[in-house]
């Protein structure tokens, strides 16, 4: 008895003691072997909804180790990490990209190896507008802080573009060495997004072009000469009495000359929704000039500026996920499992078996079969299980919308919106084929947004929570599908050649411009295709977006077809919309090709639950030279160069007063057309005569407005059209009781030949 | 004892009552379930196009119907299995300890062959998309606690009272009492505090919706019935605190309790020390420290005031 008392006893004090030692907390120590530098190229200016880019050096000088470096912004919860492999005794410098969505003071930077914490570090930021981010490489031609970081060096060039979306303006007047093959990507597709690059002319032309990615080369440099100084008094709003040297600029196909085209003192090009201004004389040579201020001020303008719900930005991807927001959340239903077979199986167990086993089993013996009843049970439920497991309904659903946007023959850009709804706690593991950057989408909740959102990576784990539609959008660089679409000047008309040498097949295949759009089909891999640009188009009566007129057209002819219709049009028509992101103030109509590709290029993953969308929207070029007749509505008018205010239903223009200009303009490709007649066609909300209405035009060469003799104001032809159009673009201005005459919807075509 | 646990468990099992109970029990089951269905059906002809996983609403629909109809049913058929043991009109002898912890074996082996019987209606709820066999396991868990605890509470209050009519009455009353005292108590309080919690975690039905609520969903048309039942088990409670460790901690103690005192106060005059009080205090000591060292486990619940 005595025994087992004490027996009993050190059980007991084996167990508290067992207890104390669970109740302990575990510590660790981290070993600090790892050092960290940061840097922030712009000062630490930032913009809110965009990338502020960190430089990282991490120097190892201990055993070889993977840290997470995590970026979050103060007062927030959101994490941004990459994770880094640090060989011994390895100093490495890294890129990490933290997307502040709303004012911030500072962003907390920490290093984290094995689960604890080696460093944190805290860099302060000053938040700026970004119409006001400009920066310069090279010295700032100005005293005052019109660019907001000058004297980068190449090395303070992110390697992403995201890293330079808070920029509207990058200057570069002075590289010292070229920038890397990431570099020039970056910068790449940041101009195709919406930035603008100034290039430096002068002495040190060359080798800056020669250092930049040759797809911003806007014009050839062909020889040394006296500039123009007309385009730079105009903006400086100053006289300029010393002569200005620089280099002739010759420019691109796509680009034009400002001022003489013999003399331009700088040629623009736009690139993607981006502009490249390459001057022809270097920054310094203004410096004694009054004017330079002013001038730098007014040359050195975002080109794409539009208000986000915060603030402003000059890049297009902002617009693309704001637009696409709404349909984010619009998931695709999952099918209710068939029940019916199961449950007819568990009628005849609870009818059948279980009172006939224990009835008879009582009959006969008076007793109740226990373990029979228990293999009975288990079996069935085993039987049961294996069925409801090899039947069973998917725990999520999700929406996957991957965007592919070719910037040039060798590089595209795609966005790849991920929404994710679950019923059961889980972790879905994202694959990609390359390398992305994460961040959160707009439809995350507060508590949902933490992430981490990694970064360089191939693999995103999202940790999903029941109930919440939980999402990322992750931005990468891949290479541009093998699709090469053009329109090509023959027989004095538009042809579209497209031709598919991509792995992939293009399903539903439209080419358009503005509200004139051509059907292709679908196109196999290896396929050409080519169709004329139709002379006469209807237009339509409604503004409608060219999402609505595809969808509406794949809809009327049997090619949208689904019990789930409804919702995969609006989605279908929002995506499209987003990808073109239109913005009402920008001349921006085409071409583009749109068209779905049967796979999704970034993923790798055969089978996919839910809907998986992968467009790809691409500019076509415009190529070849002579006669050429344009259709009606190829000049278009142009938002962004006019007073007058859109009409409530955003088709046509609102005139007022007694005097009124538009200007309407050609496809960048065209700007070297040359016009013998124009056509045009007015439309207004009231009936008007050539008495109510006065229209003239801007002679380019007088530098006057001429006055167009017309009888029916509503379809009339300028003869002799080369002196009203110039570089594309065509000024008119309208003179009577404007009043009067309502909203007026101006489409013109064209005569003419491309030198 | 083992002797002794077989005599019990044969006159258990060769009970009309138990025969009728097994077939009784599946039965209510597979009609609660088939109600389930058709209701789930009726609603989502129209929902299924709105609703992305409305097959996972249906899913969380059947197991809380099903669990909540199996825990009831056995709540309300454990006191009449209790008196199975005590004869019908004559006053029950005093009993040893030994032979009412026996009896009360028996009894909980036969609430868990009612809920193995069970089990295949269970197993396909994997089919709906929407429960993980944690959260069944973990449901299943309270129902066989529930069950325990009341076969516990029956049978003592029918040995300790001694009169079977009697017995069951006062049982049916505490248990009934309980049960409204704590759904009441939960559903008119308008502050979260720790006896809040405590009165919540003591309802077996909010221990068992514990097990569920946190994959509930928000909204939809099942959503709404689940979350009018949630007012009613949980009150100012959030759903994702996880009652049923604190129903389960707590339920474990008081099964002990029940025991040490039953046993005490049944057993043949003179009380004295017998082997079974040794082994009953080494185990209550146990599970104190178990349960002190795991604390981790159960005690968070109560902190959950200051969210």
């Amino acid at each position: 008895m005595r025994s087992c008392r004490s027996h009993t006893i050190v059980l007991l004090l084996a167990l508290t003691l067992q207890a104390m030692l669970w109740g302990l907390p575990l510590t660790a120590f981290a070993q600090p072997n790892i050092s960290l530098k940061l840097s922030t190229p712009f000062g630490g200016q930032y913009v809110v909804r965009a990338w502020l880019p960190l430089k990282a050096t991490l120097s190892n000088k201990g055993a070889a180790t993977t840290v997470t470096i995590t970026g979050t912004p103060a007062d927030a919860s959101v994490q941004f990490t990459r994770t880094i492999d640090l060989a011994a005794n390895e100093e490495k410098t890294v890129w990490l990209y933290v997307f502040l969505a709303q004012p911030t003071s500072s962003v907390i930077i920490t290093v984290i190896a094995n689960e604890s914490v080696l460093l944190r570090q805290e860099v302060p930021l000053l938040l700026r507008p970004v119409e006001r981010m400009r920066a310069v490489l090279g010295a700032s031609p100005v005293a005052s802080d019109l660019f907001a970081a000058g004297s980068l060096q190449p090395t303070d060039v992110p390697d992403h573009s995201l890293g330079l979306s808070n920029l509207s303006v990058l200057a570069f007047f002075a590289l010292d060495d070229p920038l890397s093959s990431e570099q020039q990507s970056a910068l790449l597709e940041w101009v195709y997004g919406g930035g603008h690059v100034i290039i430096g002319g002068g002495p040190s032309a060359v080798s800056l072009q020669s250092f930049l990615p040759p797809d911003l080369r806007a014009a050839q440099i062909v020889g040394v000469t006296p500039l123009d100084r007309q385009p730079l008094r105009e903006r400086g709003g100053a006289e300029m009495i010393d002569p200005l040297i620089g280099v002739k600029l010759q420019p691109r196909s796509g680009a034009y000359a400002v001022g003489d085209p013999d003399s331009t003192p700088w040629v623009e090009y736009p690139f993607g929704r981006g502009r490249v201004t390459q001057l022809a004389f270097e920054p310094k040579a203004l410096q004694d000039w009054e004017g330079q201020e002013r001038f730098w001020s007014t040359l050195a303008q975002p080109v794409v500026l539009f208000a986000t719900g915060i603030g402003q930005s000059s890049q297009i991807a902002s617009r693309q996920i704001e637009t696409l927001t709404p349909v984010l959340s619009q998931l695709p239903p999952i099918d209710t499992p068939t029940v019916a077979q199961g449950y007819i199986a568990l009628t005849g167990y609870a009818l059948l078996v279980i009172p006939a086993v224990v009835g008879w089993w009582w009959w006969r013996r008076r007793i109740v079969p226990v373990m029979t009843l228990i293999y009975i049970a288990t079996i069935s439920t085993g039987g049961s299980l294996w069925w409801a497991t090899t039947n069973a309904a998917p725990t999520h659903t999700a929406l996957r919308l991957t965007l592919i946007e070719p910037i040039n023959q060798t590089q595209a850009r795609a966005q790849t919106a991920l929404t994710v709804l679950s019923a059961m706690p889980r972790r879905e593991v994202v694959s990609f084929n390359y390398p992305v950057v994460t961040q959160p989408l707009p439809i995350n909740t507060d508590s949902d947004t933490g992430g981490p959102f990694p970064q360089a990576t191939k693999t995103v784990t999202l940790t999903l929570t029941p109930w919440v539609r939980q999402g990322i959008l992750a931005t990468m660089e891949l290479p541009a599908p093998q699709i090469r679409a053009t329109l090509v000047i023959d027989q004095e008309q538009l042809r579209v050649d497209v031709q598919n040498d991509s792995p992939f097949t293009l399903r539903n295949v439209f080419v358009s411009y503005a509200d004139q759009m051509i059907f292709f089909g679908n196109l196999r891999p290896g396929v050409r295709s080519a169709a004329r640009w139709p002379v006469i188009f209807a237009s339509s009566a409604y503004p409608e977006t060219l999402g609505t007129q595809i969808v509406n057209d794949l809809r009327e002819n049997g090619l949208l077809i689904g019990r789930d219709i409804k919702r995969r049009a609006a989605i279908l028509t929002t995506f499209i919309d987003a990808a073109i992101a239109a913005l009402p103030d920008r001349f921006d109509p085409g071409p583009f090709l749109v068209a779905w590709l049967d796979q999704d290029p970034t993923d790798s993953a055969s089978t996919f639950i839910g809907q998986r969308e992968t467009l790809l929207v691409m500019r076509l070029r415009i190529t070849g030279q002579g006669r050429l007749i344009l259709p009606m509505g190829w000049l278009r008018i142009d938002p962004s160069s006019q007073d007058t205010l859109a009409c409530p239903n955003s088709k046509g223009v609102q005139l007022s007063g007694s005097t009124a200009e538009i200007r309407l303009r050609l496809p960048a490709d065209l700007v070297s057309f040359q016009a013998d007649t124009i056509r045009m066609q007015l439309q207004t909300t009231n009936q008007v005569t050539g008495r109510d209405l006065m229209v003239s035009a801007y002679n380019w060469q007088t530098a006057n407005w001429d006055e167009i003799t017309l009888t029916d104001p509503s379809n009339f032809s300028i003869p002799a059209a080369a002196r009203f159009l110039r570089n594309g673009e065509l000024r008119l201005r309208f003179s009577g009781t404007l009043d009067q005459v309502g909203c007026i919807v101006v489409v013109s075509g064209a005569r003419g030949v491309v030198p | 004892m083992i002797a002794l646990f077989r005599s019990e468990w044969q006159h258990l099992i060769r009970h009309r009552r138990v025969s009728l109970l097994l077939p009784g029990t599946v039965i209510v089951v597979w009609f609660v379930g088939l109600l389930l269905f058709q209701l789930s059906g009726a609603i989502g002809a129209d929902q299924t196009g709105l609703t992305p996983l409305f097959n996972a609403q249906i899913g969380h629909l059947f197991a809380t119907g099903l669990c909540l109809t199996l825990q009831g049913w056995l709540t309300v058929v454990t006191p009449l299995l209790a008196i199975s043991f005590f004869p019908v009109f004559d006053p029950s002898p005093s009993l040893s300890p030994a032979h009412f912890l026996t009896r009360l074996l028996a009894l909980w082996a036969l609430m868990v062959l009612c809920i193995i019987v069970t089990l295949p209606f269970f197993s396909i709820l994997p089919l709906f998309g929407s429960m993980r066999l944690a959260e069944i396991s973990w449901a299943l868990s309270v129902v066989v606690t529930t069950t325990w605890l009341i076969s516990t509470l029956a049978l003592a209050g029918i040995t300790l009272i001694q009169q079977r009519p009697a017995g069951l009455f006062v049982t049916y009353i505490v248990i009934l009492g309980w049960f409204l005292a704590s759904f009441l108590i939960t559903k008119t309080s308008t502050s979260l505090t720790i006896a809040t919690i405590i009165v919540a975690a003591s309802n077996p039905f909010a221990a068992l919706i514990a097990t569920l609520a946190p994959a509930f969903p928000p909204a939809g048309p099942i959503a709404s019935d689940l979350n009018t039942l949630l007012q009613w088990t949980h009150g100012v409670v959030e759903r994702d605190v996880p009652l049923y460790l604190l129903y389960i901690t707590g339920s474990g103690l008081a099964i002990l309790l029940f025991i040490g005192i039953v046993g005490f106060v049944s057993r043949p005059k003179p009380r004295r020390w017998q082997h079974f009080d040794t082994w009953w205090s080494v185990v209550l000591v146990v599970y104190l420290t178990i349960a002190y060292a795991m604390r981790e486990w159960w005690l968070p619940v109560l902190a959950t005031t200051g969210r």
